[in-house]
């Protein structure tokens, strides 16, 4: 009897005691990478909550659900589509990700699940292509992994006035056939970030085929400039991180209810200008843009 | 010889398939996507550095989860404890039939098993929980607490499995998985699934069968179950859940020439439960739950000679419920309170010889109150609770718990609980000797200490020192009803290894010591489980190539065996999966199971054997 007095006097006595809470927001990191950590610093600067970091490729196996239960978070970040796939069992806590190349390019996720998109809307593609003077763009795409970002885009873009020649392709071997049919179809290629879609060999072959056909081709990195892309609108890690720590800080005030997918708002146009003065090409207006 | 033959093909033959398994596992690399975006990792990591993260719970507990359990093939979630470390089956033999188990040392019957927070232990039936009769498809995970668990559980002196079902898929309006399987003696496993969510509703529901002509001689089974989940989402958060499970089972449970009988029984359970978690505040969650059900149960025993029943029993169970629960607070500091309210009415019958203690009316109302909370000092954190439990015909017994955790490093832990806890008693039988339900429950006083550490590169490392006195446990001298004392203590150690090309090690050691405490004399394989038992894993996973398998070995020594036991070598299982992707949505898997490859005898009455070298196959199909 005395041990059990003892147990409710401590825990009592306990509970009742001042004590910092545990962490707010509990951030499962996919990789030790430098986008990442770039993204982490804009996320520390904008949500300046306590965080439990995890990186997931230190371990071979992350029970995110035992993790949380233990954890309590009030917010949990995922970083990378690692960190997204492994958290998809989280229903109760509201669940941010940013650098995740699933969140809005192929499928719906629980109403607990949002975060800063890697893709950048299709509009601000659609604004290229109308300073490219191209109304006519081909685009391959796998439906299970890019489907739903090409169905907003051929929406957006069937209301512009743009024709969406869009190419299903479901085997990576499948594009260099499939490229033949878009000869003299299209006035320009857009390159999704498809994993499908986009391999060494194929990025090789649509980039010579655009060249061949005088058609610049328009790319989600920077990294295919050098190869033969025209023009690339590159994300910025740094202000993602900013963006989704001000929708963690808003969440975590009780000002946003919600948790929704939104388009990263800083997107920088990088340029070929040799590319593009080959094709007699200019990029008119200011594209840069803040949403 | 032909014995040797076949371990010298069976290793060899393993060996071969994992090297050939290993060559596609190099190849894995980052895709072209991730690396213009700059997000694959600066160096090619072959193996992560560390297993798991360190928990920081003050028990003894192990995880099992959906994926884990599909990767050995698993029936029931007597397939699935059978793999863990510190839980030992004692009967293996066809699936959906009945299983006995231990826990450190605990016999079955002392831990509480529930499916999302129901009871499935069968007050009227020796509190058993049938694990053999719950089917593992709706299983999401599997949390096992090694050791007395009552201030958090109530009646929990050995330990909780608290199985937690499947949520309604969050990402689709449909989805589903079908799956057969077929192995020896017409053993045969179908089941189906189908998931979804619209805006605010969701639902689970699967179903299936499981038959057997019997893998030991009279121990056929027909298992049929079905279950159902539906969510409803409620404003700021909070959830509603429905829950619906209903089984049904018979089988053989054993048959003997030399003794001229023949045993058979039968199962029937449904139930339901509600359960609704609402956000208050921030950091203060309300939970309410009500369920109800009903478990029957039959056990007819005759002779094989003539069509003549001796032993003709039956025991029904209805049970209602209902709980409500505040939580507050988080990781470093934390209360939870609630109230607990249950009520089962038993009938039991023995037609035959119409014993008054096989044949009786009984009502019992269960009233509880419980407090366990966290308070974290930096490193350091203190994890006490208290439950008190008013039940009416027996005692009220008071639970509590002190545990501690100390955080040595960011993967060094150390743990340790001491705690007081009780059992239901066996209230048939046993219990009822006298004419009255025997008044005394069964009460534990453990400790335990443990430290899990992942500070080894590649190596996560778990080891737990216990000890409980336990008493009031009921026995019979062959005149009365004896109320013993019993001490168990021990060690469990637990190994596992990051992967390496695809491999990984699981390892666990178990040593326990269970004696009588009067007369200092060990306790026997079927009162206290193993003394030592060594659980070794070999799991092999190319996410590439879509192959996954699992070899699993089980070595248990027991304290005396009996007269008619057999005892040999380590029963050893290999299970295969190779997943065949159609797109993105749906997937197609082969799988086949090898158990008891060496084809091992062990059980410890002769006419219920292990069940033999046994094969199956089968397919899923996921979209």
């Amino acid at each position: 009897m005395r041990a059990l007095l003892l147990s409710l006097l401590l825990a009592l006595t306990l509970s009742s005691m001042p004590a910092a809470w545990g962490a707010d927001v509990l951030i499962l990191q996919s990789s030790r990478t430098p986008a990442y950590d770039e993204a982490l610093r804009g996320f520390r600067a904008a949500c300046k909550s306590s965080g439990h970091t995890l990186v997931l490729s230190d371990y071979a196996e992350v029970d995110v659900l035992r993790i949380v239960k233990e954890e309590r978070p009030r917010l949990i970040l995922a970083v990378g589509d690692k960190a997204l796939a492994a958290s998809r069992k989280v229903r109760e806590v509201p669940l941010l990700s940013m650098l995740s190349l699933s969140l809005n390019l192929s499928k719906r996720f629980p109403d607990n699940v949002g975060g800063v998109a890697m893709a950048v809307a299709p509009g601000e593609y659609l604004k290229l292509f109308d300073a490219l003077g191209a109304k006519r763009v081909g685009v391959f795409y796998d439906p299970n992994k890019t489907g739903l970002y090409l169905k907003r885009a051929a929406h957006e873009a069937r209301e512009l006035g743009f024709v969406l020649v869009a190419e299903p392709v479901l085997e990576a071997r499948d594009l260099q056939s499939k490229l033949e049919k878009m000869k003299g179809e299209v006035d320009a290629f857009w390159m999704l970030p498809d994993s499908t879609v986009v391999t060494m060999v194929n990025v090789e072959a649509l980039l010579l085929f655009s060249m061949s056909q005088n058609i610049p081709a328009v790319t989600f990195t920077g990294q295919y400039l050098k190869n033969g892309a025209a023009a690339a609108l590159e994300i910025d890690p740094f202000d993602m991180g900013v963006q989704t720590g001000e929708v963690a800080a808003s969440l975590l005030r009780g000002e946003a209810r919600r948790v929704q997918v939104i388009p990263p708002r800083k997107i920088r146009l990088e340029r070929n200008e040799s590319v593009l003065r080959k094709l007699r090409l200019k990029i008119n207006g200011q594209l840069t843009m803040d949403n | 010889m032909a014995l040797n033959l076949t371990k010298r093909h069976f290793f060899r033959s393993t060996l071969l398939l994992l090297a050939l398994a290993a060559a596609p596992a190099v190849a894995a690399e980052t895709d072209e996507v991730t690396r213009s975006l700059g997000l694959s990792e600066e160096q090619s990591v072959t193996s992560s550095r560390f297993p798991r993260p360190a928990s920081r719970i003050a028990e003894n507990q192990t995880v099992i989860t959906s994926e884990e359990i599909a990767r050995i093939n698993a029936h029931t979630v007597a397939d699935v404890l059978q793999t863990l470390p510190g839980v030992q089956l004692d009967q293996l033999q066809t699936p959906g039939s009945v299983n006995f188990f231990h826990v450190l040392g605990a016999t079955g019957r002392h831990v509480l098993v529930q499916i999302d927070g129901v009871p499935q232990n069968f007050i009227g039936s020796e509190n058993i929980a049938w694990v053999g009769h719950i089917p593992v498809q709706m299983i999401e995970r599997i949390e096992v607490v090694k050791g007395a668990a009552s201030a958090a559980w109530g009646s929990a002196l050995g330990g909780v499995v608290n199985i937690i079902t499947k949520s309604p898929a969050a990402d689709r309006a449909a989805g589903g998985m079908l799956s057969a399987s077929t192995g020896r003696s017409s053993t045969r496993d179908l089941r189906a699934e189908l998931s979804g969510s619209s805006e605010n509703f969701g639902y689970y529901l699967t179903g299936g069968t499981i038959s057997s002509d019997g893998l030991v001689q009279g121990n056929d089974t027909d298992f049929n179950h079905g279950f159902g989940k539906f969510s409803f989402a409620l404003p700021n958060r909070g959830e509603a859940t429905l829950g619906i499970d209903v089984r049904q089972d018979s089988m053989g449970l054993e048959e003997s020439q030399r003794f001229n009988f023949h045993n058979t029984g039968a199962n029937r359970y449904v139930s339901g439960n509600l359960s609704v978690r609402y956000p208050l505040a921030e950091r203060l969650d309300l939970e309410l739950n009500g369920r109800g059900g009903k478990r029957e149960v039959e056990n007819k025993r005759m002779l094989l000679s003539e069509p003549t029943l001796f032993f003709d029993a039956s025991g029904k169970e209805s049970f209602q419920g209902a709980g409500a629960s505040l939580s507050w607070g988080d990781a470093s500091h934390a209360l939870k309170g609630g109230v607990e309210f249950e009520r089962t009415d038993i009938e039991a019958r023995e037609l035959v010889r119409q014993l008054p203690q096989m044949n009786f009316d009984l009502s019992l109302r269960r009233l509880s109150a419980y407090l366990n909370g966290t308070y974290t000092i930096g490193k350091l954190s203190i994890l006490p609770g208290v439950r008190l439990d008013h039940i009416d015909l027996l005692e009220d017994p008071v639970s509590y718990t002190l545990g501690a955790t100390l955080r040595l490093t960011d993967s060094t832990l150390l743990r340790g609980y001491a705690a007081r806890g009780y059992g239901m008693p066996v209230i048939t039988n046993l219990g009822m000797q006298s004419g009255e339900v025997q008044r005394e429950l069964q009460h534990v006083r453990t400790v335990q200490a443990g430290v899990e550490s992942a500070e080894i590169p590649y190596l996560w490392l778990k080891g737990t020192l216990f000890y409980a006195n336990v008493w009031n446990i009921q026995g019979f001298d062959g005149l009365a009803t004896t109320l013993d004392e019993q001490v168990r203590q021990g060690v469990e150690l637990e190994l596992r290894s990051s992967p390496l090309q695809g491999f990984a090690l699981t390892g666990a050691y178990n040593f326990t010591d269970a004696r009588d405490r009067k007369s200092g004399e060990k306790l026997g394989g079927g009162e206290s489980g193993p003394r030592q038992s060594l659980k070794l894993g070999l799991n092999y996973d190319n996410q590439e190539a879509g192959l996954t398998a699992a070899l699993i070995g089980n070595y248990v020594k027991l304290h005396d065996l009996g007269p008619s036991a057999k005892w040999d070598g380590m029963l050893w299982d290999l299970h295969v999966t190779q997943k065949l992707p159609l797109d993105m949505e749906s997937t197609a898997e082969l799988f086949f199971s090898l158990r008891n490859i060496l084809n091992s005898e062990q059980y410890q009455i002769e006419f219920r054997p292990n069940a033999p070298r046994w094969f199956e196959a089968g397919a899923r199909y996921r979209f």
